[in-house]
């Protein structure tokens, strides 16, 4: 307070043009810290998500949904499933130590192996970082209530074998957190790229290095001994539309969505693994039944609102990926 | 009245229907589908003159054209190797269609083309991997010879065979300055510079020393104007392009001196090297290289002969010691192997006249579970069949291959062999049964109708059968079925009623081989080729793996009850009869590096805990690691002046080959017929090693790690001390 008098006594007037600040304006989003944004931008992503477990002994379903339009229909794994997605984990137990490394770190987020895909320098590009945080916030929180849902075993409930490399989390199996955020960062990642347009040096190269990152990312969980194969197909699932609705209201456009129901219990589906060729058979669907025991249905969905708090952080993380085009 | 005449005939093997036929649609490392220059190996059941082969011979189809060829002293033998190039204007856009061709030039070719007016001959060809395209040079001419040295000498010739050959390297320069001692190279991949061959190019000494001038001692301007590095096309991996390369390292071992530091003795080295193509050590299937190795030893075995005519003194007995660090699991494992064969028939035939020895390592799968054998008392205790697990790794991104081999005189209508997927595979059949035996077939292991494996039936050369099992890849690209990954089992049921054979002395004093023998194929990502291979192993609950003490088990477990067997793993490559076989130790521990691969201990009479050793062992031993902790042991990179430490058989193999040159320099002109000899001369050398059996050192250990490599090493350290080390005064 010892310097407070050097500005005197007197009353201020009002500020001038601007002094009153525009009310519900996304540009306020530059105001406020990561923190703020994260919690803005999660319930505007919350209020339109819903997960509804439909209650039945035969076919329990359960179904996600964004602004009222399923994207995802999954039913629960028996154990006859797991039974024999149990060996396939124990059959990647050889690569343990080809991917420990990598394993350890990925408990502890992911970001980091995206970034190089995109020559991502942490010091410069904050904004696409804080939105590559943001998707796997988002994604994760997207897939807790599929998982309470379709409570299923984890590996190492099946087969004390498996002693898996990382702590077994509490929740449930399927479907894979990380195999959801996996897929949402990596969507979101290429839409970035794709509409940066064709400016991008080498873009279908990056495209494909992205994809294969998340494919790993969520293979990786196999190998470490806690997810089931089917587990990282879910999660897929998810991440993937999870990731159109992030880049859909990042541009206020229409969600491009692509709704997958999956039986793990189809008797191609419970012994089948999740190679990256299944994983590119998600990301661009060229058929209406994609892998065995999926089907799938293209929905195009509309934004709640046409001004998304979304936009601030998706343009900002635009300029962030400039550096990639040729232009600049 | 005419004589019909007799035509060639395609071999149709498992391996060559699998990649070219069957599984085309799946990834084969090192395969070039761009080139229609198919290369192959013609077989006869008879020996023929080899200086009666042609440069070349005309079908319809195309024009088979065959490599240098060594025909000295009227050298007979029953395999020559060729290159088959298609018309211009032949419709070869697939695979098959390509094979096709080259099936009908085969069935065009008479037999007295191939191997002269032997009577009765049956001649068939085996079809390896293409030649790249840009590699070929259809219209060469062979170099022409040197001219006779004024001074003669007695000289010894060391010989490689590898990838990677780092032919402008100083470690290969004379000591007396006077170039590099590399006095031929056969670089099978490169385009340009240098004499033309049939395929690739050959630098001589006056070539190499020409370039190394030309490109001011450049090394990797010189293998770019080879073009063996430095890009250009991306699907071509260029070993040359690394700091560090498997031949860079072999060939030091060999045969390098630190410059400046050189034994003078070793000018009397003459060096003829054969650079492999890079995919010869990508493939995971063991057969696309048979033409391009066989050829390497033609070639080497002339050029010995030039070098012969032009340093040493008439009639001298001329050593020559070829090193080749290659290997494969797979082979019948008794010398009837087609490179098994065709060697030693060269190898006889010129150690007629001078001493010749080639080296080659034991292998490195000796802890992998890749071997197993079912004899009599494992089908004597089974109630049904007996059962032996196979285990396909996921994400394998090359095919699988496992070979089954039957005694003599039992064929598969005694032993019938069963491949049964894993369990919720959804296989279009529960089990999948061989094809009957015949000469040779094919049977598909189907998913949905799309063929992802393959069984064959085949009688081979030496009247045994086999069975090979080729599996795809587990992990696959869009519109192709992998195999499932996970436990497959081989079930086999006996139909004989005579006990199967087992390993047996016959009166001859040789060693019969015994049981029902299963080999898995090597499958490995060498060299970070990026291949993603994987290698599949057996699972057998009755094979430990573990000893008491906690340690990996080294030993086999009981004969009794144990299908798994890490004695036996011996590359099959090594198992010819003039081959000499290296092991590989610990330097620290005078023991196997617990990689290195062993020939056969088998129970007499089945059960009895006696073991005995049963066909091709380890001869002898070199350091292939220096301790526990220091894995590998110091050579040479790609360039000059860079050094790794490199593992594996594939680096004591060449110690040995060094030790051989040494004595030769020692005791020019010895008469050295049997394998025998060269292993007494270098034990008068080298000193008795430690005792025969388990601990699979085999007779003799080479004592000293790298000869006169190890007084190299210590030159080296020095020179590297000096060159960092800054005088305070001085730099003041």
């Amino acid at each position: 307070m010892a310097l407070v008098h050097l500005a005197g006594t007197d009353d201020y007037p009002p500020l001038g043009a601007g002094g009153t600040l525009d009310p519900n304006a996304t540009t306020h989003m530059g105001r406020y810290g990561q923190d703020v944004r994260a919690t803005l931008l999660t319930m505007e992503f919350l209020e339109a998500f819903k997960a509804v477990y439909t209650s039945d002994p035969d076919a329990g379903c359960v179904a996600l949904s964004w602004a009222g339009t399923d994207f995802a229909r999954f039913v629960p794994a028996t154990a006859t499933t797991l039974s024999t997605q149990v060996n396939l984990v124990r059959y990647y137990m050889d690569q343990r130590g080809d991917r420990a490394s990598e394993i350890i770190t990925q408990t502890g987020g992911i970001t980091q192996f995206f970034a190089p895909v995109l020559g991502v320098p942490a010091s410069r590009s904050t904004h696409l970082i804080e939105l590559m945080l943001l998707v796997q916030h988002l994604a994760g929180m997207a897939s807790m209530p599929a998982k309470h849902a379709l409570a299923c075993r984890r590996p190492d409930e099946l087969d004390s074998r498996l002693v898996p490399l990382v702590p077994t989390p509490s929740h449930g199996s399927m479907p894979s957190g990380h195999a959801t955020q996996a897929a949402a960062v990596s969507t979101v990642l290429v839409a970035l790229l794709d509409a940066a347009g064709q400016g991008v040096s080498h873009l279908s190269e990056r495209r494909a290095m992205i994809r294969a990152t998340g494919h790993r990312v969520a293979v990786n969980r196999t190998v470490a001994g806690v997810h089931y194969p089917i587990d990282s197909a879910a999660g897929f699932m998810i991440g993937i539309n999870v990731g159109r609705i992030i880049a859909a209201l990042g541009q206020n456009a229409k969600a491009e969505l692509t709704c997958f129901s999956f039986d793990p219990n189809d008797a191609e589906a419970r012994s089948a693994d999740f190679i990256l060729r299944d994983a590119m058979a998600l990301f661009e669907p060229a058929s209406a039944t994609p892998l065995p025991g999926v089907t799938m249905q293209r929905e195009t969905v509309g934004m709640p609102s046409d001004d998304s708090k979304f936009a601030w952080l998706w343009s900002r993380a635009q300029d962030d990926i400039k550096h990639l085009l040729a232009s600049a | 009245m005419s004589v019909q005449v007799p035509y060639a005939r395609c071999a149709q093997g498992p391996y060559e229907n699998w990649v070219h036929g069957l599984g085309q649609a799946y990834a084969h490392p090192g395969l070039d589908r761009a080139s229609d220059v198919l290369s192959c190996v013609f077989e006869a059941d008879d020996p023929f003159a080899i200086g009666d082969v042609p440069g070349h011979w005309s079908t319809g189809q195309g024009t088979f054209r065959t490599p240098v060829l060594w025909s000295a002293n009227g050298f007979r033998s029953r395999f020559v190797p060729a290159l088959f190039c298609e018309r211009d204007d032949a419709p070869s856009d697939t695979p098959a269609q390509g094979l096709k061709l080259f099936a009908d030039a085969v069935n065009e070719t008479p037999v007295p083309t191939v191997a002269g007016q032997a009577a009765g001959s049956e001649v068939v060809a085996h079809v390896n991997y293409p030649v790249r395209a840009p590699t070929l040079c259809a219209d060469w001419s062979d170099s022409a010879a040197p001219d006779p040295a004024p001074q003669q000498d007695a000289i010894v010739i060391v010989a490689i065979v590898d990838d990677g050959i780092p032919f402008a390297h100083r470690n290969f320069i004379a000591a007396s300055g006077r170039g590099t001692r590399i006095e031929y190279c056969w670089s099978q991949s490169a385009t340009k510079a240098g004499q033309p061959m049939l395929f690739g190019r050959e630098y001589d000494k006056a070539a190499i020393d020409a370039l190394y001038r030309r490109h001011g001692g450049d090394e990797g301007a010189v293998y770019q104007a080879a073009g063996l590095a430095g890009g250009g096309d991306p699907t071509v991996r260029f070993p040359l392009d690394r700091m560090f390369s498997h031949g860079a390292h072999v060939l030091d071992s060999l045969a390098g001196q630190t410059p400046g530091h050189g034994d003078p003795r070793q000018d009397r080295v003459q060096i003829i090297a054969v650079d492999l193509p890079a995919m010869a050590s990508a493939d995971t299937s063991g057969f696309g290289k048979d033409m391009f190795v066989l050829s390497a030893m033609h070639y080497i075995f002339d050029r010995a002969e030039r070098i012969a005519a032009a340093y040493a003194a008439p009639g001298a007995r001329v050593p020559l010691v070829i090193n080749l660090s290659y290997g494969h699991s797979s082979g019948p494992h008794d010398g009837n192997g087609l490179v098994e064969a065709a060697f030693d028939e060269m190898i006889a035939a010129r150690r007629a006249h001078h001493p010749t020895a080639v080296v080659l390592p034991s292998g490195n799968m000796f802890m992998q579970s890749i071997h197993a054998v079912m004899t009599e008392p494992h089908f004597a205790q089974a109630t049904g069949p007996v059962a032996l697990d196979w285990f396909l790794p996921p994400d394998d991104r090359t095919s699988s291959f496992l070979e089954i081999w039957f005694p003599d005189g039992v064929n598969p209508d005694d032993l019938r062999v069963e491949l049964v997927p894993p369990a919720h595979a959804r296989l279009d059949q529960y089990a999948f049964a061989f094809p009957a035996a015949q000469t040779v077939a094919h049977a598909p292991v189907t998913k949905g109708g799309a063929p992802i494996g393959q069984l064959s039936t085949e009688r081979c050369r030496g009247g045994r059968w086999r069975h090979v099992v080729a599996l795809a890849p587990t992990d696959v690209g869009q519109d192709q079925t992998p195999a499932p990954a996970g436990r497959w089992t081989l079930r086999v049921t006996k139909r004989m009623a005579d006990p199967v054979p087992g390993y047996a002395t016959d009166p001859t004093q040789q060693i019969k081989a015994g049981g029902l023998q299963f080999w898995i194929q090597r499958d490995e990502d060498f060299a970070a080729s990026g291949s993603g291979a994987r290698q599949s192993y057996f699972i057998d609950p009755h094979n430990a793996l573990y000893a008491d003490d906690g340690r990996l088990a080294e030993m086999d477990s009981g004969p009794g009850a144990a299908l798994v067997r890490r004695f036996g793993t011996m590359s099959g490559m090594a198992t010819g009869a003039h081959v000499l076989r290296v092991g590989g130790y610990d330097e620290m521990t005078l023991r196997a590096a617990r990689y290195s691969c062993a020939g056969a201990l088998r129970a007499k009479d089945g059960a009895s805990p006696e073991v005995m050793p049963a066909g091709a062992q380890v001869q002898l031993s070199a350091v292939s690691e220096r301790s526990v902790t220091q894995p590998g042991i110091v050579g040479a990179g790609t360039r000059s002046g860079t050094y790794i430490a490199q593992s594996g058989t594939s680096s004591a193999a060449p110690q040995v080959a060094r030790a051989l040159v040494d004595m030769f320099l020692d005791t020019p002109s010895s008469a050295m017929t049997t394998v025998a000899d060269y292993l007494d001369k270098l034990d008068v050398q080298t000193g008795t090693g430690d005792p025969k059996g388990p601990d699979r050192l085999g007779h003799y250990v080479l004592r000293q790690p790298r000869q006169s490599g190890a007084a190299d090493e210590q030159v080296r350290i020095d020179l590297m001390v000096q060159a960092r080390s800054v005088d305070p005064v001085a730099g003041a």
